[in-house]
């Protein structure tokens, strides 16, 4: 096996390594914040079978849609992780800013 | 005048890089696929400048601003071990639900001009990135930024404002 071929199975492991952990927490989490990490996490596993995929394929129509796919996922995660988790308090509390009762603590930078 | 040559311009503009996006992707000049992208691509373009010209929000970034982007992409890897580590301590009855949660620090949420609008989403998205850590929000009235850890932990100033921009 080349280099490149190796260097394509340990992007692809990894990446699927990364997405395992992720059903996984969503399958433990019980706090539907808490599984909102693993939901957004995934996209990082998306991203490393891209670049397996590009790695492999080089690029090529296979390899550019790849790696697009797991730029777009790592690009637009973190605004769908962040609007779901906002959603989430907000139907829980009626808003999103943290409620007395949970005890935040204003912490110094 | 002025203004529809702009809106033409920022629509061109659009229509020229989702082309070119395109045509990375489907990696041909058959006739068909470059109908169907003129199509989609059109649609994009206006659909964009739509939203732009209605100016929901305007926003500017400064270059220092976006030349920080790497410090949340540095916290990924130690983020993704933690998200791991917290399905073992999950799973062999370690973890707790105060282990995670809301934390909070000042922050300047500024006014309504366009840097500000650029500093807040800038924040919100990129301090959304690693894993561990997602912005809930930043709170312009008491000047707070509030984030949400699976698993608290790191120097406040660094998981809640890894850019500096408070």
């Amino acid at each position: 096996m080349s280099a490149r071929e190796w260097a394509a199975y340990v992007l692809l492991w990894i990446g699927v390594g990364i997405q395992v952990v992720c059903t996984l927490g969503l399958l433990v989490m019980r706090d539907a914040l808490d599984r909102v990490h693993y939901a957004g996490a995934a996209s990082f596993g998306l991203l490393l079978i891209g670049i397996a995929i590009l790695v492999r394929e080089s690029f090529s129509l296979i390899g550019d849609k790849a790696l697009a796919a797991g730029l777009v996922a790592v690009i637009g995660s973190p605004v769908l992780m962040h609007v779901t988790m906002r959603s989430a308090r907000v139907a829980e509390h009626g808003e999103w800013q943290p409620q007395p009762e949970e005890h935040v603590q204003v912490e110094q930078p | 005048v002025s203004s529809a040559l702009r809106i033409a311009a920022f629509w061109s503009a659009t229509w020229l890089v989702l082309g070119a996006f395109w045509l990375l992707l489907v990696d041909t000049l058959e006739l068909a696929e470059l109908l169907t992208g003129a199509v989609v691509v059109t649609i994009g373009a206006t659909g964009s400048e739509l939203v732009r010209a209605n100016r929901v929000a305007r926003v500017r970034f400064r270059m220092r601003w976006l030349l920080r982007a790497y410090r949340p992409a540095l916290m990924v890897p130690r983020d993704l071990l933690v998200l791991a580590a917290e399905i073992v301590r999950a799973l062999t009855g370690r973890r707790h639900p105060a282990d995670g949660g809301l934390r909070a620090m000042r922050f300047d949420g500024g006014g309504n001009d366009p840097l500000d609008n650029g500093r807040r989403a800038l924040v919100e998205w990129l301090g959304s990135l690693s894993p561990n850590a997602f912005v809930v929000g930043i709170d312009v009235e008491r000047d707070l930024i509030v984030v949400h850890q699976l698993r608290r932990r790191g120097d406040p100033a660094q998981v809640m404002d890894p850019l500096d921009l408070r």
